[in-house]
């Protein structure tokens, strides 16, 4: 069998003669460690080989690897499940408060105004209008816990 | 006709594979490195792959506690301000009518 190097030109051809049984063996060994077959080739022209291997990378560290990696994807892709629809619930809970909070911050003002014609003094606001700052900045702070409306989709 | 197998290859590699010619013979009977190289590019990548999905994990989890919290709060929130809404609506209703009665008493 013969490895032709090309360059996709015409001119710049490398031709090398190996045998069936050597690159039946780099393809094994490609699909075992998860690489393409021409970079496991080239890496074997080049003889590039790794010389320091450390003890722990053996097939079974690999294949516990692998496990781990695909139960961390399983976990995630659960996670994730819960956590975007949660996301969209509470932007849509927090944007409630914040039309309570507009219509809140109008109730007060007119409060104000109606005590003070009646010679009554203030009444303490100073806890619900915290809530009713917070809630009509929210989408700053909303942005900042990652609080968005769904993208609308087209 | 011998069967021929084409790799494409860059201008570089293509000079650097070219210097390594000589090599060739030798290097290809060298299955093992080969196969040690493979292994331990392979551990090396699920390794830090292993790590990365950890840490993103770590990450979110962290996120949804937040986000879990926030809701609470948020409910919490919801409520309270409705409950001072009618409770102000009511006082607003009540202090217009003694508005009024004060505007038209003489």
């Amino acid at each position: 069998m013969r490895i032709v190097l090309s360059t996709g030109g015409r001119w710049k051809k490398l031709r090398i003669t190996v045998d069936r049984e050597t690159l039946k063996r780099v393809k094994e060994m490609a699909r075992k460690y998860g690489f393409r077959v021409d970079d496991a080739i080239k890496m074997l022209l080049r003889g590039d080989f790794i010389e320091d291997v450390p003890p722990e990378a053996t097939d079974e560290a690999i294949e516990e690897l692998k496990h781990k990696a695909e139960a961390l994807k399983k976990e995630l892709y659960e996670l994730e499940g819960k956590w975007s629809p949660l996301k969209f619930k509470t932007y849509y809970l927090a944007m409630d408060n914040q039309n309570l909070a507009i219509q809140l911050s109008a109730m007060i003002a007119h409060n104000k105004r109606l005590r003070k014609s009646l010679g009554m003094g203030e009444r303490d606001y100073s806890g619900l209008e915290e809530k009713i700052h917070y809630y009509l900045n929210f989408r700053e702070t909303g942005r900042e816990r990652g609080i968005q409306p769904r993208k609308r989709t087209e | 006709m011998d069967e021929e197998i084409e790799i494409l290859v860059s201008d570089e590699e293509f000079q650097e594979l070219k210097r390594h010619r000589r090599e060739f013979k030798d290097n290809l009977q060298n299955l093992e490195g080969l196969e040690r190289t493979l292994r331990v590019l392979q551990y090396r990548y699920l390794t830090e792959r292993v790590a990365e999905l950890e840490k993103k994990l770590e990450e979110m989890k962290e996120h949804y506690t937040s986000l879990v919290e926030f809701e609470r709060t948020a409910k919490k929130d919801k409520e309270y301000l409705m409950k001072a809404r009618a409770d102000l609506s009511r006082e607003n209703r009540e202090l217009e009518v003694r508005v009024r009665e004060h505007e038209n008493s003489p």
